[in-house]
């Protein structure tokens, strides 16, 4: 970090070097005066406060805005549009969809498949979250734990990222080939007696192949949590457990009375974007299983919204029905805006650091000033 | 990041130092908890690594022998692996060299429009004070959470039929200026090392403000960059949905989808192939990955650590 600092000097004294013959002629105009009328009681310089450095913020802002503003948010009002009308393939983009209020969310509503779908993916999602979020607790508890000394605390962590950063389609295709019958996973666990010739990872059974893509998900995603979890811990301040231990307070005590309770708002985070995340699941059931409805008999246990979505406006049969996707991307609007709308109305100020200006914060800041 | 891991590592000293007696005696009485302790670590990260094993022994196989191995065996490596590689180049219609360059042209070039334009927001956000930046820095955390899939047709939409940019990259790329989640990541760690001092003295010696951004503010804020250019790639490298849509064309695919080539193509049922395949697209990952893996892991803590 030394090193940096010094490149960091090295660098302003060429900008002051650089930027001089451009100052002087702002000099120039404030030489010879007495710059003391120009000092407010605090001894600030009011020329400096006059100039407005506000527009900036707004400069700096806006090519951000621009972007998100046409390729984030112009697609979510589309798709929420067109959900209103009839656009389909018949229709076409070419301009003779109607509106049609809100006959595709009615479509939609008393259309199994989306319950289903919508059945599957929060199923698999809990199947995944409950022990990865158990896992990821217990090994943020051992890696940052004084009580037990694990030699290679670093490559573990290192390790545990790791499935996190693999290509999903590649993770997909891998474990669909392990898990075919004569793969590696499923000859080493019938060579261990675990399963029987009959038995498959299929969608044909609707436990297996839902277990099966909670564990991916879970290998994927636990490092991850893990990782957000130990550094929630290590932010947590020793006096806290000083001050219990005084209090005679033993260690399994102290991590169910002050460790969890401290880390909710990291929990809560961890929680909601991986249930928004896991609502959007997309390529490991599309590639491990086809994704399409038809694909298994009828067979729908592994099919997710995202699945649903995709099928319906982009279907091999080109049948298109965008209005219908775009209902469909309705109701997962509304199920993200509920839950974010939860997180900031209770979690937002812990989990996301907005503040709300409350007068003990106020208090604080003054007397951090006056300092 | 270095200073953020400096932090970590005087806090978890602190809180070794004055190692409490219960500390002590439950070392001292308990060294088998050390044992088991270790011991799931291990297995858990055999866990972790044994599907890309799997993929590397896999790879140094033929068909026949990875058909025919079981139990312990199939772990044991063979030695087909340069006849694999010859052959997975051999195939017709896959063009794994040129979606190698693709994906690299992609990745990249989404990762420096995303870092650069992601640290300006948060500088924009974290520097200057202006009307209506509350409600900004909450659009920004609202569009981190609302799911992009939401606006997959519109999105096709103006890609594909507005602007007309079916099998290129751009439509791939210039979306990458807004990433709320590095905004996000890039703000908290601004607001910890941003200092006013610096900032003010470069007015007085007459900078501009996008000049300070370029030559001083930057420079400060590498290690965050870094961290953020490692997310920005990986996500970048393995988006898979945004290509599947508007690139048709082989000679343009980027790794994720020639994976689903792997899958599709009834004449690619040679399992060894498939296999060394998959490690050529993962490889260029685990190289990036194992390279910077310090600055993924303490990265993932920068958005974490709140006093």
């Amino acid at each position: 970090m030394e090193k940096t600092n010094l490149q960091n000097e090295s660098f302003i004294s060429n900008e002051s070097g650089f930027a001089a013959e451009e100052s002087s002629v702002a000099n120039a105009a404030f030489s010879g005066e007495d710059n003391s009328k120009y000092l407010n009681k605090k001894g600030e310089d009011i020329r400096l406060k006059s100039v407005s450095y506000s527009k900036y913020g707004y400069i700096f802002i806006a090519p951000f805005f621009l972007a998100f503003i046409i390729f984030q948010l112009y697609p979510i009002i589309y798709s929420l549009a067109i959900s209103l009308t009839d656009l389909s393939y018949a229709t076409d983009f070419a301009g003779t969809s109607q509106f049609i209020a809100f006959e595709n969310y009615a479509f939609i509503f008393h259309h199994a498949a989306f319950w289903s779908s919508l059945v599957n993916t929060i199923l698999i999602w809990s199947i995944n979250f409950v022990p990865q979020l158990v896992a990821a607790y217990l090994f943020a508890a051992i890696f940052s734990s004084a009580m037990f000394k694990i030699k290679g605390t670093g490559a573990f962590k290192v390790i545990y990222y790791l499935p996190n950063i693999i290509t999903a389609t590649s993770v997909a295709l891998l474990f669909k080939q392990m898990g075919e019958k004569s793969g590696i996973l499923w000859d080493t666990m019938k060579s261990v007696g675990l399963i029987n010739d009959a038995w498959s990872f299929g969608t044909a059974n609707p436990i297996n192949a839902r277990v099966y893509i909670a564990f991916i998900q879970f290998w994927r995603y636990f490092g991850y949590t893990m990782i957000t979890l130990v550094a929630g811990m290590l932010g947590i301040n020793p006096t806290y457990y000083e001050a219990a231990t005084i209090d005679g307070a033993g260690r399994v005590k102290m991590f169910f009375s002050i460790t969890i309770p401290l880390l909710k708002p990291i929990t809560l985070y961890t929680l909601v974007t991986s249930l928004v995340g896991g609502l959007q699941m997309f390529e490991i059931p599309f590639l491990m299983y086809d994704g399409k409805p038809t694909a298994h008999n009828g067979s729908l246990t592994t099919f997710t919204v995202a699945c649903y979505i995709y099928n319906l406006a982009f279907p091999s049969n080109g049948e298109y029905h965008y209005g219908r996707a775009g209902a469909a991307s309705g109701y997962l609007f509304i199920i993200s805006a509920i839950l974010s709308f939860i997180t900031f109305k209770f979690f937002g100020k812990e989990a996301f650091g907005i503040d709300k200006p409350d007068k003990e914060k106020k208090k604080k800041l003054k007397t951090a000033k006056g300092v | 990041m270095e200073d953020i891991m400096a932090v970590n590592n005087e806090r978890i000293s602190a809180q070794n130092a004055p190692m409490p007696d219960d500390v002590k005696k439950i070392r001292k009485s308990f060294p088998i908890w050390n044992v088991i302790l270790t011991v799931l670590c291990i297995l858990t990260a055999i866990m972790c690594l044994l599907p890309l094993y799997v993929m590397f022994i896999n790879a140094s196989k033929s068909t026949t022998q990875i058909q025919t191995t079981v139990g312990m065996n199939a772990f044991v490596p063979g030695a087909e692996f340069i006849n694999n590689l010859k052959g997975v180049f051999a195939i017709e219609d896959f063009p794994i060299i040129r979606s190698f360059f693709n994906s690299l042209w992609l990745a990249g070039a989404s990762t420096v429009l995303c870092v650069y334009f992601s640290m300006l927001t948060a500088f924009g956000f974290v520097a200057y004070e202006f009307k209506g930046k509350k409600f900004l820095y909450t659009v920004v955390l609202v569009a981190m959470i609302v799911p992009t899939q939401l606006g997959m047709i519109g999105w096709y939409r103006l890609i594909a039929v507005i602007l007309g940019l079916t099998n290129t990259y751009a439509g791939l790329i210039i979306p990458s200026v807004a990433a709320p989640t590095t905004v996000f990541f890039l703000k908290q760690y601004l607001e910890t090392t941003y200092s006013k001092e610096i900032i003010e003295a470069a007015r007085i010696d007459g900078s501009q403000e996008f000049m300070t951004f370029n030559r001083i503010v930057i420079p400060l804020s590498i290690p965050a960059m870094a961290t953020m250019a490692i997310f920005s790639f990986v996500y970048s490298w393995n988006n898979y949905m945004g290509p599947l849509m508007i690139i048709d064309d082989t000679n343009k695919y980027t790794f994720p989808l020639l994976v689903q080539i792997l899958k599709a193509n009834p004449k690619f049922q040679d399992l060894a192939l498939i296999y060394t395949s998959l490690l050529l697209i993962t490889l260029p990952l685990l190289i990036v990955y194992l390279a910077f893996s310090k600055y993924i892991v303490g990265g993932v803590a920068i958005g974490g650590v709140k006093e």
